[in-house]
């Protein structure tokens, strides 16, 4: 399966996730996205996805100049931004199981009339 | 990684970015800055980090991945306004970011406030040489105007320049065109306005009416506030002389007020008949009007092809002579006066 897809949906979590105890600049962030095992992001949509949840006011932003090269530009997590992971930490957690839960064999073969997941 | 290798390296970054910022000129400036600030810095540290195996990719895919993770709407069909646009972008963002451009456009940023108030200037001149029927005439307008409205119009503009440039008062896409506007006829002021305004001339000008009420450029001599027509000097011995040549202690032509008028305007009046000063046509280097005593036209030698100017006559026939030098008195020498023969038919 392309991973790519399914990764637009978590995207914002993962963002907000590598950046919660550290700030970090656009390729930093993309960076610690594929150490933690995320290789297929693309950096625009980081970068995008940065630059949305600034504007959703869940990030903080400032400038670090830099001697040598170019300044470049920090993104921290802000209370907003903390709330919204927390939220979404929770339904990942939820969805995952539920996605777990229904792509096991033996339990998705022990309900296929309810279809449910306990 | 060889230094032409780096070389290299980096103006194709230089060029990738400069064409992502390309394929996002539909966005404002705002928006795009938001999205590719730093953008070289990420790809330049990308590119040392992978070495050979970096690749740049398609700067078009990128942008589409750029806008659409930042959740803005896609882009419409592209117009012809759309790919100046994006051409304008792209050269922009080449003279902004190449190393060898970039110090001199970050000073030239810092003068950035500088060109606000030009621009307010500028704008409020053109302005105001319309409103006084002078387009781009702009000694005629500062010359013109009420002293009051002439600074309270100014500084209104110089205001309004410099709140466009720190991002107010221009959020509605009407002020943003207005605003537009103004740059680009205060640019196309900006050469007439050099050729016509030396610097400081108008807060001079303004200075000058708030405090004294006197037009602040009056050409030719004046005489207890009168301008002065015509000059009539007279030796030791009190007889007129003619093709006097006067200067000021600069050695600049003492000349009459007629010479700030087109030749044949400036009118006097001969024995109560309509007559035009003449400059001396032996001094056309200087214009001739500051030789003395001018001649005069009527109105019927402009039907002549080559007119010759008349001889003006003196208010005297012959002033009083010098007292002689030995016999000087210290109260002073005495002046001509009306007591001396005068001709018939003088100027009145």
């Amino acid at each position: 399966m392309d991973n790519t897809q399914l990764l637009k949906g978590v995207l914002d979590v993962a963002v907000l996730a590598v950046i919660e105890n550290e700030d970090g600049y656009g390729y930093d962030i993309v960076r610690r996205l594929k150490a933690a095992g995320i290789d297929d992001v693309g950096d625009a949509s980081v970068y995008g996805t940065l630059r949305r949840l600034y504007t959703a006011g869940a990030l903080s932003s400032y400038v670090v100049p830099s001697e040598g090269g170019p300044h470049r530009k920090y993104y921290g997590i802000n209370d907003q931004g903390r709330k919204m992971l927390k939220d979404q930490r929770k339904s990942w957690q939820d969805f995952s199981s539920t996605m777990t839960n229904l792509l096991e064999p033996t339990s998705h073969k022990n309900s296929p009339k309810t279809g449910g997941n306990k | 990684m060889t230094e032409s290798k780096d070389t290299k390296s980096t103006k194709a970054i230089l060029d990738f970015a400069g064409s992502v910022r390309g394929h996002l000129s539909d966005l404002t400036s705002d928006e795009v800055e938001d999205l590719t600030d730093g953008l070289e810095a990420d790809l330049a540290e990308q590119a040392a980090e992978q070495g050979d195996d970096f690749q740049l990719g398609d700067a078009k895919v990128y942008a589409h991945e750029l806008r659409n993770a930042a959740g803005l709407q896609a882009k419409s069909k592209e117009t012809a306004l759309g790919r100046f646009k994006n051409l304008r972008i792209q050269a922009w963002t080449r003279i902004n970011k190449s190393p060898k451009t970039k110090p001199t456009m970050a000073f030239l940023k810092t003068l950035t406030p500088l060109w606000w108030v030009m621009r307010g200037t500028l704008s409020f001149l053109v302005l105001q040489s319309f409103l006084v029927g002078h387009v781009f005439d702009f000694t005629a307008t500062v010359t013109s105007t009420p002293r009051f409205f002439l600074f309270v119009e100014w500084a209104a503009a110089v205001v309004v320049s410099v709140q466009w440039g720190r991002g107010f008062w221009a959020k509605s896409n009407f002020l943003t065109s207005v605003r537009k506007i103004s740059t680009v006829v205060a640019l196309l002021a900006l050469f007439p306005a050099l050729q016509t305004i030396q610097p400081g001339s108008i807060i001079r000008t303004i200075s000058v009416y708030r405090h004294t009420n006197i037009a602040p450029v009056q050409h030719g001599v004046f005489l207890d506030g009168e301008a002065v027509e015509n000059i009539f000097a007279y030796d030791a011995d009190g007889n007129p002389l003619t093709n006097v040549q006067l200067f000021d202690e600069n050695g600049k032509p003492l000349n009459s007020a007629a010479a700030a008028q087109d030749p044949g305007t400036f009118a006097i009046s001969i024995n109560g008949s309509e007559a035009y000063l003449a400059p001396n046509a032996r001094a056309p280097w200087l214009g001739g009007w500051n030789v003395f005593p001018l001649g005069y036209l009527i109105p019927e030698d402009f039907d002549t092809e080559k007119p010759t100017a008349r001889t003006a006559l003196p208010p005297f026939l012959v002033a009083n002579k010098l007292a002689p030098e030995a016999s000087l008195a210290p109260t002073g020498s005495p002046a001509p006066s009306a007591s001396a023969t005068a001709p018939n038919g003088g100027n009145n």
